[in-house]
């Protein structure tokens, strides 16, 4: 699945806060672009980065790989990023690597802007 | 022991050998969660085919009394001449001028992952290619060495979940 250009995916609910929705399903074929298109995100420094998961139904490790680069980007700027993920595909390679205790992740958006959980 | 599945991939074809996958491990008797672990092996497996066996690659599924297992092999990086192009692991930044910063590939990652999952790993490598074998059984904690999952109800989903698991486990060989 291609990723969109990073104007279509970008929104900003509120003045430093920065919402990029993330392909249905990311892979080898679209996460090299991913990586770019957060890279790009970030370098505004934001105050929160929310990278939105929630329509994403399968991540593979390349994917993986580039949440945690983005993320750890994200931290050397001063970003505060955070991760919703709804599906278990998705979150599974996450789980496995213990990425989900490093990174903030929430179920949905409204309680990844919020930073707060919603369970 | 039957072949229930027989399926070549490249990469315009891995995100319907994940599908193909997962609705045949479903329907051999897994669990849900087991399902995605099965098609994200695959995955991963096809993925290492794609990038560095050739571009190319076969998948084959038999279903045993006692286990799903898959076979995914790879004709070797010499057999299609060039990588092929939306896998290669660099990727220079648009505009140009800008250094270029590969994206976080980590080799052999997808291999670990794998080993994570599997209940069972046997890799085969060569010049004439790779052969990966990923077992998985079909009655949870039946395998020696296997561990007995236990399913706690969450009761935060901001919670970390489904930690990776842990014990004795057939490493790769």
């Amino acid at each position: 699945m291609a990723v969109k250009r990073e104007r279509d995916l970008v929104n900003q609910p509120q003045d430093g806060q920065v919402v990029i929705t993330l392909p249905g399903e990311i892979d080898i074929t679209n996460s090299p672009r991913l990586h770019e298109t957060l890279l790009a995100v970030i370098s505004r420094q934001p105050a929160v980065l929310v990278a939105d998961m929630g329509a994403t139904t399968f991540c593979d490790s390349s994917g993986m790989g580039v949440i945690v680069a983005a993320y750890r980007q994200a931290v050397a700027d001063g970003v505060d990023m955070r991760l919703v993920i709804r599906h278990p595909a998705a979150r599974r390679v996450f789980e496995i690597n213990g990425i989900d205790t490093v990174i903030s992740v929430y179920p949905d958006l409204p309680a990844a802007l919020s930073g707060t959980c919603t369970a | 022991v039957k072949v229930t599945l027989d399926q070549q991939f490249d990469v315009r074809t891995l995100r319907l050998l994940r599908e193909t996958v997962a609705a045949h491990a479903s329907a051999a008797g897994m669990p849900d969660q087991r399902a995605v672990d099965v098609m994200l092996a695959v995955h991963e497996l096809a993925a290492n085919a794609v990038r560095h066996g050739g571009g190319t690659g076969r998948m084959r599924m038999q279903v045993t009394a006692a286990e799903l297992i898959c076979q995914v092999s790879d004709p070797g990086p010499d057999a299609h001449g060039a990588p092929v192009a939306g896998a290669t692991p660099e990727r220079p930044r648009p505009g140009g001028g800008v250094p270029v910063r590969p994206w976080p590939y980590e080799p052999g990652h997808g291999l670990w992952l794998v080993s994570q999952v599997a209940d069972r790993v046997d890799v085969v490598s060569g010049p004439a290619g790779s052969k990966v074998t990923v077992a998985f059984a079909l009655v949870p904690g039946n395998v020696p060495g296997g561990l007995l999952e236990l399913t706690l109800p969450g009761n935060s989903r901001c919670s970390p979940r489904g930690r990776p698991r842990t014990g004795s486990r057939r490493g790769l060989r």
